[in-house]
């Protein structure tokens, strides 16, 4: 079958590979029908995420069709269409038995801080990923949900990732009925957060960014404000200016460890990977945020410490609250929207690529060229 | 999902912060006893007051509180943290470690994740990899991929200069370095430059290597 392949950083190419088994008794065999290119993945082809390896697939983001069950499959039939939740959750463990899907404890041995996830390095669980053909599927009883009728496809593959983070994002905000609501990042996560932050309530949502594509398209999709940090001086003292002087209710870091905008955070944590990524869109959240604030955190850091001033957490009396994205809990909910037209996913995406030409769809996402914000692959 | 189904996600999801309550009040009794002695012990605790909810649930859990799935068999030859008893029930099986990476994989899962020479022996590990896969592709005649790998197709579509870019820069820094090494060869070419040879001259180390290579050369 054909599959993504991971080369070193920064290169990959579609080759040829084994078909995946089934191996383990609740596991389920996939056709992948759609899949996306994530931010995350752009960590891994970056080369920044330790212990991912020479030949491995990538992909977390994908819709398709059960092929194959295994012998203790008891919710999924051969035939069925199923989005597949990027987390990889047993469903049996305490964490997954309160909902907390991403932080599963049954699904990756090579680390205790994260839970296991599709296509994501051996530190994430050593799972080939769904920029292929086919994919494995473990504990499939828990994570595939059957795709409603009805349902666009293109709009199914967001919910396995883009959109319930976004919504997360908003959720562990704490947003309430009235709040201003300071989203860093408009790629397609920082979307969906600015998206759903008025889904809680907020009375006013600003979205920050470097490209003016993106920030054109939030300001219209989600109604919200929009401003280049790169025609600002101070983004912090910005946001100050236009908060009444107090700051933001809540901050959203929907950028993680691959931010612009400050030299030393880019050479320190980008270039000579002496922190785990540049943490520049954190420290203005949390310079930017109200006293007794909420900083919700769903960017992606690499596991070892990032410069971010923690002086002023404790000064300002912040509440921090950052996760995995608990897929499943919110599918529910997001499907509803999406039903009722409250939640338009697919309008994010702007590429659709054959997989054959998966560098270049790398390439265009990692460099944003040609207006990209959300790129899709055909198989 | 139905209808149904989602009326029952939402009442377990409420029903299990009540539960989480309910657990408190029996701890509560249940240590109030023990530490009567203790005097105003919890007169002021609040389980409403959980910023923790739902990452931590008040009764006693352990690792052994969840029956656990079959195991994955192969589990012998996989790497875990040693931060867990054992390998996790499933597992992927993407890439092992194999080779001079792997060796480097292989200590670094000596360490705990709370270390760094965890996370930079996989770091290093990483980019042997990639001097092992690239040495892979070229037993297997593949390494002209180096380029198209990279995406320059895209590139030259939509960011032609940064192609040239780089394209420029890649040429003037191999000019450069044969420049350097075939300086002697080229001298009447440029003969007020010699000076800036000269300069590089003092660099012994560099000399060295750059009169073993002419040595090499005049075989
Ligand atoms: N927690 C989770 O479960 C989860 C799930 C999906 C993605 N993520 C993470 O969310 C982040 C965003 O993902 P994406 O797909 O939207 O990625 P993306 O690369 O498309 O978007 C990131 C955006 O941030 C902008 N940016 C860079 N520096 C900035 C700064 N200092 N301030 C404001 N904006 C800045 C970039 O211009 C870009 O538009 C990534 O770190 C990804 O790993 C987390
Ligand atoms: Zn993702
Ligand atoms: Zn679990």
């Amino acid at each position: 079958m054909l599959a993504m392949n991971y080369r070193g950083p920064g290169r990959v190419r579609a080759s040829h590979k084994p078909m995946p088994e089934i191996l383990h008794p609740q596991d389920a065999i996939v056709r992948v029908t759609r899949s996306c290119i994530c931010g995350s993945d752009l960590h891994l082809y970056h080369g920044n995420v330790p212990d991912t390896r020479v030949g491995t697939t990538f992909g977390h983001e994908f819709t398709g069709v059960v092929e194959e069950i295994g012998a203790e499959v008891r919710n999924l039939r051969v035939g069925d269409q199923v989005l597949v939740p990027f987390n990889i959750a047993c469903g049996k463990c305490i964490f997954c038995q309160q909902g907390l899907f991403g932080n599963c404890h049954e699904s990756n041995p090579e680390a205790t801080a994260v839970g296991g996830i599709f296509g994501y390095s051996h530190t994430a669980g050593g799972y080939e990923g769904g920029q292929a053909e086919y994919v494995r599927v473990p504990y499939a009883d828990v994570g595939p949900t059957v795709i409603p009728a009805g349902m666009d496809l293109d709009d199914a593959v967001l919910l396995t990732d883009v959109v319930p983070t976004g919504y997360q994002a908003a959720e562990m905000g704490g947003i309430q009925v009235g709040d201003t609501v300071v989203v860093f990042g408009a790629g397609p996560v920082g979307i969906m957060a600015a998206k759903s932050a008025w889904l809680f309530g907020a009375g006013r949502v600003i979205v920050i960014d470097q490209l003016d594509y993106r920030l054109e398209f939030v300001k219209r999709y989600a109604q919200c404000e929009a401003y280049n940090f790169r025609s600002i001086e101070d983004p912090v003292l910005f946001i100050k200016k236009i908060t009444d002087h107090l700051g933001a209710d809540v901050c959203i870091d929907a950028v993680g460890a691959e931010a612009a905008g400050s030299a030393m955070q880019t050479i320190t944590g980008r270039k000579l990977l002496l922190q785990a990524g540049s943490a520049t869109a954190l420290q203005w959240s949390i310079n930017s945020v109200k006293k007794g604030g909420v900083v919700s955190i769903v960017g992606v850091y690499g596991p070892t410490g990032n410069m971010i001033p923690i002086g002023n957490v404790l000064n300002k009396g912040l509440t921090i609250r950052a996760n995995q994205t608990a897929v499943k809990r919110h599918l529910p909910r997001l499907i509803e929207h999406v039903q009722n037209g409250v939640l338009n996913p697919k309008e994010l995406i702007t590429h659709r690529i054959p997989l054959q030409d998966i560098a270049d769809a790398y390439r265009i996402f990692s460099d944003k060229l040609d207006g990209c914000i959300k790129p899709l692959l055909i198989t | 999902m139905n209808e149904r189904e989602n009326n029952e996600h939402k009442i377990n999801e409420s029903n299990k912060k009540n539960e989480n309550f309910n657990n408190g009040q029996a701890l509560k009794e249940k240590l109030g006893a023990k530490l009567s002695h203790i005097k105003g012990w919890a007169v002021d605790a609040d389980p409403k007051n959980d910023p923790t909810y739902p990452m931590r649930r008040r009764e006693k859990t352990s690792s052994s509180s969840w029956v656990r799935p079959p195991q994955q068999s192969g589990h012998e030859h996989i790497l875990h943290s040693n931060e867990r008893p054992d390998v996790t029930r499933v597992f992927g099986t993407a890439a092992p470690a194999k080779g001079l990476s792997g060796m480097i994989r292989r200590c670094a899962f000596k360490y705990s994740e709370g270390r760094f020479a965890h996370w930079l022996l996989l770091l290093v590990a990483d980019r042997v990899n990639t001097v092992e896969g690239f040495a892979n592709d070229i037993a297997h005649g593949k390494s002209c991929h180096y380029l198209t790998d990279k995406g320059i197709n895209a590139q030259w579509k939509y960011d032609r200069k940064t192609v040239v870019t780089k394209a420029a820069v890649g040429a003037a820094v191999v000019g450069l370095l044969a420049g350097i090494c075939l300086r002697r060869h080229i001298p009447n070419i440029m003969p007020e430059k010699r000076h800036i040879w000269g300069l590089l001259d003092k660099h012994s180390k560099l000399q060295r290597f750059i009169q073993d290579y002419e040595r090499m050369m005049r075989r």
